[in-house]
């Protein structure tokens, strides 16, 4: 494989991982907060 | 110091790898969390409204499932520290990628692809959401219409026919000619051909011509049911799409702007800069320590700061400026208090006030010798 293609597949790769993560810690942000609103209920 | 693609590529599985494990995860925490609550709740309400007995376990049901609902929130905040740091992990990968030649170009591109694809996605979802939309306002149109048992009878042997093909647009032509006359006009006949693709049908015994005979009939209850639920679990999908494009949208937004300036990591999509990470995994931790000790709202993380801080500034501000006026009041407080002594001790005294003062006074010396019997008071 030429580097070229090597680097390109490398980003792909991370910005996935890191649409993946984001998306992760968005919907865990919205559970923690949704545990909130029912234990201080 | 330089690092071959070989090896980002090597670093990057082992984070891959951990994500895969952590999005199980979370998803398992998303059910988990979900159970609880529906739990709690149902609980609740038999302790609102179940019998003595009832109402003593639902009490304890409750009790228990707020306590593993807790646990479920410590466990989130614990994951979602070790999510941030996966990120910081492929933070310092991208800007290893971008610091070889053409890699910050090929991420910009890169990035340009994703907004476009992000962009064409939500543009679709949301088309397909508003046909939903339409579809069930239609069906609860076609559920208050067949309350007339005639349209009823129509509509079920249309529904009928469009199963078997027997004399379909004869009947077609007969239901719309029917709507027509009987102003059923907000009804949609498409609607109509949809809700007969996935008609439930059952098989009712009917007098006919004094014979009992097996009829079968479209079971309204059951068909409204199945077509409600198709609709709002495609719509939940959507939704879920949806919120994950406009998620991944941020992510383009931030990595671009990060890159944009040279020599610059792409900013963390979350958190912004790393700092704001580890600060916010701090708070986190702090907040799961309090949480042991106290219950105690968590802290948002993307609750800014900024305006409580405002605030406070703003309170100092004008504190400061009523600083005067606050210093004049308490002064005159002090004159006034001066002023109602000095008279006081120039007045004679009463004999309330004689009697008054000889108890204190009787009081006081009692209390200090109850003291000294005890050997705390003075020597």
């Amino acid at each position: 494989m030429e580097n070229n293609d090597i680097l390109q597949k490398n980003i792909e790769q991370l910005i996935d991982a890191k649409m993946e993560l984001n998306y992760l810690i968005n919907e865990l942000d919205e559970l923690i907060d949704s545990c909130d609103s029912v234990l201080n209920s | 110091m330089e690092i071959d693609l070989k090896s980002i590529d090597t670093m990057y599985r082992t984070v891959a790898e951990e994500l895969a494990g952590t999005t199980a995860d979370v998803n398992d925490l998303k059910r988990s969390v979900s159970e609880t609550k529906i739990e709690i709740m149902q609980a609740i309400h038999s302790a609102e409204f179940g019998t003595e007995e009832e109402k003593k376990t639902a009490l304890q049901t409750e009790s228990q499932k707020r306590e593993k609902l807790q646990e479920l929130q410590d466990t989130m905040c614990m994951k979602r520290t070790i999510l941030e740091d996966q990120q910081r992990r492929i933070d310092q990968l991208m800007v290893k990628v971008i610091e070889k030649p053409g890699g910050k170009e090929y991420l910009k591109n890169e990035m340009e692809k994703r907004r476009n694809r992000a962009n064409s996605s939500i543009t679709m979802y949301e088309n397909e959401k508003g046909d939903i939309e339409r579809k069930t306002n239609g069906y609860k149109k076609i559920q208050d219409a067949i309350k007339n048992g005639e349209f009823r009878n129509l509509l079920s042997n249309y529904i009928q026919a469009c199963k078997d093909g027997n004399n379909k647009d004869e009947l077609r032509k007969q239901l719309e000619e029917y709507m027509y006359n009987n102003f059923i006009i907000d009804v949609d006949i498409r609607h109509i051909d949809e809700i007969a693709k996935s008609a439930k049908m059952t098989t009712t015994k009917k007098l006919i011509n004094g014979v009992w005979t097996d009829v079968e009939e479209v079971d309204f209850d059951k068909t409204f049911k199945n077509v409600n639920k198709k609709l709002n679990d495609r719509k939940k999908d959507l939704e879920e799409k949806i919120k994950k494009a406009k998620n991944d949208l941020a992510v383009v937004d931030e990595v671009l702007a990060g890159i944009g300036k040279d020599n610059e990591a792409p900013k963390n999509a979350n958190c912004g800069e790393k700092s704001r990470g580890i600060h916010l995994i701090k708070r986190f931790r702090n907040w799961i320590e309090r949480k042991k000790r106290a219950k105690m709202p968590a802290p948002k993380p993307e609750q800014e700061e900024q305006p409580q801080q405002a605030q406070a500034n703003e309170f100092i501000k004008s504190l400061q400026e009523h600083g005067e006026l606050a210093k004049a009041i308490v002064d005159r407080k002090m004159e006034i208090a001066q002023e109602a002594i000095t008279k006081r001790e120039k007045e004679p005294k009463s004999q309330d006030r004689q009697d008054a003062e000889k108890q204190r006074g009787r009081r006081t010396r009692r209390n200090r010798k109850e003291k000294n019997s005890d050997g705390h008071g003075d020597r």
